[in-house]
């Protein structure tokens, strides 16, 4: 059995008294794009921070290509891209020093043709002299992704992808993640947007009050809660409908 | 290597990104004048220090000797403020770029912690400079007294850290509720030895008390953290004293740098929220161009709406409401300010000699300082208002009636927080003021004028940061306060003349000179609120400017 790109085991996560996450489990394998889709306050961007190793868990393992991500954290990072729902850059850098920088981070040999590559397809290629503050929000957004891309990770999360991209940038973006899966990379995407989850995962996870509700292929989410033909749109409704008790403290 | 590369390469690029702006900004012809502005201001400010220690001119004995017996005492003080003023958001704060870019990145706490340390040296450098050039007459050499300067500074920094980082195992509520609570002990522990060592002293100012305190076991032992960094600045002599000091500050650092590292806390997460909390303000600030203030405590406080009165009335009543919800520390303030002037009350006519001449002047200037810089502090007016200014200019009111609703919520916040003061200082530090009753309409017109200047210069100059506190914000606000000062000068000026010259002419009846003076400034406010009111009507949103930060 090979090892799981993510492998999320038992992990909890406590706020004071208040539960955001509770014993969540699931594996994400390379190759998969799994959809993680949830009312507000689910714990979607809970559990992405604390996969990413911002956040610690209150109890519970992530691992992320077999490395622990609290024990661990270096040698899981290295594996790891995380672009937030509003990516935040260096106001006063120029979007070619964002990627020189990522590149030395990751120690990323070559990264000058690899960083004019990502340029040109996200077309940032003349930018490349502007500073952060300069850009729009979605050239920003396409800033971000390239950082992200820059090093090759082996799992990549996104949450809320296309906040502020124009139509070829979620064009290019959609593609680039097909292709990257495709690479064998693990995908993780949180977003509202069920038809872009639908039209790109493989996988979907439902969480509900910080509780996993589903997690398996779109086919077996319709099996479970629809009829063969409903979209993304008509299983989540069902499968919120009756959504389990809050967790208790 | 405690700090990679990439780290490193990252601070270099910050700092080569700083001196880009600047290049920049003085690229237009308005940074050029900013920044000449800024220049003379810093060179008229800065060069009788500059002369002082080129010529190499000895400061006064007393300067130094005040150094050496209070500064210790004052480095605690500022170190309690520093870590009682939320310490996790102090010491841990991260840019949000930092947070996205460098905490999922394969990088170890204790190498994240080197670089925030790494960060803050050379703006370290660039304050000391600025701050020894500036205190110099506290010790007998500049070099001895930038070295102190320096060294407390990053002492001041690391201690609040490794607080900031012990506390991480707790939760943060009761961290930062054990923080106020070890300070108000400190605190009441210097109040409570002072006054006691202090009784016996006739007449004794708080000045005095504090020395006499400063030399029990207690207060030595409480100054002790300070005070090779008191010494190194108030040194005698470069060598062997500040050299010596200098040696036992370095070293006290290098155990809290060995300290924060080792403590190796999980402080990742607190350091996110801490910078999310502070991303959070700097928005607001790049938007209100003001401080923010927390609401939180006073949300639940109503108020009846009044009358429309020509759209005034609503208009009043949302500012009444956002003013009393954030006055939370306007209040704390007037609290202690009243406790203050209670104590020469307290201690008698005889005992309180001292306290009422070392507070004489206090009361006055407080109240002066509470005029010019709370409608700012507030921003109950068109400058808190200059995101919403769409809706302000859509509303059907008169520029008048707008412009005049703006005004009068942070003249009268200030006014109502200012009698009390000015009532017990009265009393309290016998200013013997029999008409003071008389003078208060002449308070709220002046609050009034204050109000309307801020609000009239804001309107032809709304400038704001673009990114942050840059130079040319800095520079504009400096030189708009600077205008103001000049015109507030002026325009108060002509009213208390009138005053005076009204009191020569009728010497028996005194009440005259409040009044004509209140009715003068009353008038010079309403020329300079229907100055508003044009200068509103006028303002147009998409012409604002953001400068250049």
């Amino acid at each position: 059995m090979t090892t799981p790109i993510l492998d999320v085991t038992d992990y909890t996560k406590l706020y004071d008294n208040v539960v955001a996450v509770q014993r969540l489990s699931f594996r994400v394998e390379a190759g998969q794009v799994v959809g993680l889709i949830g009312p507000n306050g689910a714990g979607k961007t809970t559990t992405m921070r604390a996969v990413a190793g911002i956040i610690p868990p209150t109890s519970g393992s992530l691992r992320i290509g077999g490395h622990d991500v609290t024990t661990d954290s270096i040698s899981a990072k290295r594996l790891l891209s995380y672009i937030p729902d509003d990516p935040k850059l260096f106001d006063t850098l120029t979007v070619s020093e964002h990627l020189r920088f990522t590149a030395a981070v990751y120690e990323v040999a070559n990264w000058k043709a690899k960083a004019d590559e990502l340029l040109e397809r996200f077309e940032l290629a003349p930018k490349r002299d502007a500073l952060a503050q300069e850009l729009s929000r979605g050239m920003r957004q396409k800033l971000a992704i390239c950082c992200a891309y820059l090093h090759d990770p082996s799992l990549i999360m996104f949450d809320e992808p296309l906040t502020g991209l124009d139509p070829h940038g979620i064009r290019t973006l959609k593609q680039s993640i097909r292709d990257y899966a495709a690479r064998g990379a693990a995908i993780l995407i949180s977003s509202h947007l069920l038809a872009l989850v639908e039209d790109l995962t493989t996988h979907i996870l439902i969480l509900h009050r910080g509780s996993r509700i589903f997690f398996g292929s779109l086919a077996e989410a319709r099996a479970n809660f629809a009829t063969g033909d409903s979209t993304l749109e008509e299983v989540f409704f069902l499968a919120t409908a009756n959504p389990p008790p809050p967790p208790p403290p | 290597m405690p700090l990679p590369a990439s780290l490193i390469l990252l601070i270099g690029l910050r700092l080569r990104a700083t001196w880009r702006r600047v290049a920049r900004s003085l690229r237009t012809p308005k940074g050029i004048a900013f920044a000449v502005g800024m220049s003379t201001m810093l060179v008229l400010w800065l060069s009788p220090a500059i002369v002082a220690i080129a010529t190499g001119a000895k400061p006064p004995a007393i300067r130094i000797e005040l150094m050496r017996q209070f500064g210790p005492l004052a480095i605690l003080g500022m170190l309690m403020l520093s870590v009682i003023n939320s310490p996790t958001e102090r010491a841990l704060a991260f840019l949000q770029a930092e947070v996205d870019f460098l905490f999922p990145a394969p990088f170890s706490r204790s190498q994240l912690l080197f670089y925030k340390l790494a960060q803050r040296v050379v703006p370290l450098l660039g304050v000391s400079v600025l701050l020894s050039i500036w205190m110099r007459t506290l010790g007998s050499s500049w070099i001895a007294v930038w070295c102190g300067v320096l060294l407390t500074l990053w002492f001041l920094h690391l201690a609040t850290l490794c607080v900031a980082l012990a506390g991480q195992r707790l939760q943060r509520v009761r961290f930062a509720r054990t923080c106020r609570f070890v300070v108000l002990l400190i605190l009441m522990a210097i109040v409570a030895g002072a006054w006691w060592v202090g009784r016996s002293i006739p007449e004794a100012t708080p000045l005095e008390m504090l020395k006499a305190f400063a030399a029990t076991p207690l207060g030595t032992m409480l100054a002790l953290p300070g005070l090779a960094f008191a010494r190194t600045i108030g040194a005698e002599t470069l060598w062997p004293e500040a050299l010596l000091w200098a040696a036992a500050a370095l070293g006290i650092n290098l155990a809290l740098l060995t300290l924060a590292v080792r403590l190796d806390a999980p402080w990742l997460e607190a350091g996110a929220e801490s910078s999310r909390k502070l991303a959070q303000r700097l928005e607001e600030f790049k938007k209100t161009g003001g401080m923010t203030t927390s609401v939180g405590r006073f949300a639940g406080m109503r108020l009846p709406m009044p009358p429309r009165w020509r759209g005034v009335g609503p208009l009043l009543w949302r500012q009444a409401i956002t003013g009393i919800r954030r006055g939370a520390r306007g209040l704390v303030f007037v609290g202690v300010m009243l406790v203050i002037l209670s104590v020469p009350l307290l201690l008698g006519e005889s005992e309180g000699v001292g306290w009422r001449n070392a507070f004489r002047p206090m009361g006055g200037i407080a109240l002066f300082y509470m005029s010019l810089f709370l409608p700012q502090i507030l921003r109950l007016d068109f400058r808190g208002d200059v995101d919403r200014m769409d809706v302000l200019k859509s509303l059907p009111a008169s520029p008048r009636a707008i412009s005049l609703a703006q005004v009068l919520v942070p003249t009268i916040l200030v006014t109502v927080a200012q009698v009390p003061i000015l009532f017990l200082a009265n009393q309290s530090l016998q200013w013997n003021l029999a008409l003071l009753p008389f003078w208060l309409p002449a308070l709220f017109f002046a609050n009034m004028l204050i109000a309307a200047l801020d609000n009239a210069f804001f309107l032809t100059w709304p400038t704001r940061p673009a990114t942050g506190v840059g130079m040319q914000f800095v520079s504009a606000q400096v030189l708009a306060q600077a205008l103001k000062m000049m015109a507030l000068g002026v325009l108060v000026g002509l009213a208390f003349a009138a005053g005076v010259l009204v009191l020569l002419m009728t010497p028996n009846l005194p009440w005259i000179q409040p009044l004509v003076t209140a009715g003068i400034l009353a008038t010079e406010s309403a020329l300079v609120l229907a100055s508003v009111a044009k200068l509103f009507a006028r303002f147009d949103p998409s012409m604002e400017q953001v400068a250049d930060a």
